[in-house]
């Protein structure tokens, strides 16, 4: 049992560094590569991230239903879609919307109680965060695909190496290699050094790191203000080792399976700007978001709008943009907190953007620049991961003040 | 074919193996558990 938990990788169920992981892994890779008719392939497949669901996760019937008929949903909008029905950006935006009030509505039962249909039925699927826009990408992208069928589409969203914490693959990306799984005998080896690192970091270093207590928020009052700096600062830190480490193992799984998953990281702690720093980090979660909520309300504001209020309007969603993306992890006051003040970071960014390449900054400049937005966002995490009746404490704490 | 590079990466890949093992959280458990 993994003594770390991270606020963003929960691995209840299914540890990766658990020997049932690795079995799940080993069959999956050995039939992918060793299947080759396309149909049976898929079956096999599809029966692991069933049996991942069913045994490791346990989900119950009701909630298995619930994603079941969910799935059958999405699955025929997708169809009807395919025959021809004229997918506007304003119906695109409206389904986009309400796949995001049944993620909202399923993961917190106690949301709207009256209007909640979870509310005295509570279930609770695994990843369903993750499925959701997995189902977003297949109806954004369904009419590509020449013979959309239930079982692919099922694989897709279900796929257990990237079911608990992503990344979030394109629809057709996937199908595609659904298709033709890539088995290149000179990738094995990177692939198992990549899960290698993706071991290091996230069990040696980010286990060893986070038993030292320093980075939980779970009693302020008892930490120092030095020690809580440390730890306030460390956090970022922390949660990308976590992360990225969880992601190297399952994007080296994937490989040897021959799919190849999309990187998540694109060294995020080089980012001069707050605006830079999301377009490295989590960069799955950031382009769909980028390309299927906030390109389309742009597309519908240059198109109808007139050009005075554009800019004000784009800021806008630019800002909202991240509220929903804080959310998306949660319906809490802290991811609203959290979304919010990023969004507002985003917007500043926008608004006092260098024009000056990186090329010609000093190198304290740029050192500087990257530190500040590294400890903005390692400190806005206290938003994020403690308590709202604990923020002012906290904050208050970190500048000397008993709040 | 393996070469003097191939060689070499698969001698990394088994110290971080080794280290994995040696080091990890769960795997230290294991071995206080087991009183290795």
């Amino acid at each position: 049992m993994p003594v770390f938990k991270s606020n963003l990788v929960n691995l209840e169920g299914l540890a990766l560094n658990s020997w049932h992981f690795m079995a799940i892994s080993f069959l999956a890779i050995a039939a992918a590569l060793l299947i080759n008719n396309f149909r049976a392939r898929n079956l096999v497949l599809l029966s692991i991230n069933i049996y991942v669901l069913a045994i490791p996760f346990a989900i119950s019937l009701t909630s298995a239903l619930t994603l079941g008929l969910f799935l059958v949903s999405v699955y025929s909008l997708g169809l009807w879609r395919k025959n021809g029905w004229d997918f506007t950006t304003g119906r695109q935006l409206a389904i986009i919307a309400a796949l995001w009030v049944f993620l909202f509505l399923v993961r917190d039962p106690g949301l709207f109680p009256v209007l909640n249909p979870f509310h005295n039925a509570p279930v609770y699927i695994i990843g369903i965060s993750y499925m959701v826009f997995r189902c977003i990408s297949f109806l954004m992208e369904v009419e590509f695909i020449d013979d959309p069928s239930f079982g692919r589409f099922c694989t897709y969203v279900i796929f257990f190496p990237g079911l608990i914490a992503g990344p979030i693959e394109r629809y057709r990306v996937f199908e595609k290699q659904l298709a033709e799984p890539v088995h290149d005998p000179d990738l094995v080896l990177v692939a198992l050094h990549r899960i290698a690192n993706g071991f290091v970091k996230k069990f040696v270093i980010a286990d060893n790191l986070s038993v030292l207590g320093i980075f939980s928020y779970s009693d302020p009052t008892a930490v120092s203000a030095p020690l809580l700096w440390v730890g306030g600062l460390g956090q970022l830190a922390l949660i990308y080792l976590d992360f990225s480490g969880y992601c190297d193992i399952v994007i080296g799984v994937a490989a040897l399976m021959g799919f190849r998953m999309q990187e998540n990281f694109d060294k995020p702690f080089k980012s001069l700007s707050v605006q830079e720093f999301w377009n490295r980090w989590h960069i799955s979660l950031g382009t769909l978001v980028r390309d299927y909520i906030f390109t389309p309300i742009n597309i519908l504001i240059i198109k109808n709008v007139d050009r005075k209020a554009q800019f004000l309007l784009i800021t806008v969603v630019y800002f909202f943009s991240m509220i929903l993306i804080g959310l998306w992890h949660g319906t809490t006051w802290g991811f609203v907190a959290f979304g919010t003040l990023h969004g507002a970071a985003l917007v500043a960014s926008q608004l006092v953007k260098t024009r000056r390449p990186r090329a010609v900054m000093p190198w304290y400049e740029v050192r500087l620049r990257q530190f500040l937005v590294y400890a903005f966002v390692s400190l806005s995490l206290i938003l994020w991961m403690s308590s709202a009746d604990d923020w002012a404490a906290i904050y208050g704490k970190l500048i000397g003040l008993k709040l | 074919m393996l070469n003097s590079r191939k060689l070499m990466s698969i001698f990394w890949l088994a110290m971080k193996i080794m280290v994995i093992v040696l080091l990890s959280n769960s795997a230290r458990t294991v071995f206080v558990y087991q009183n290795f």
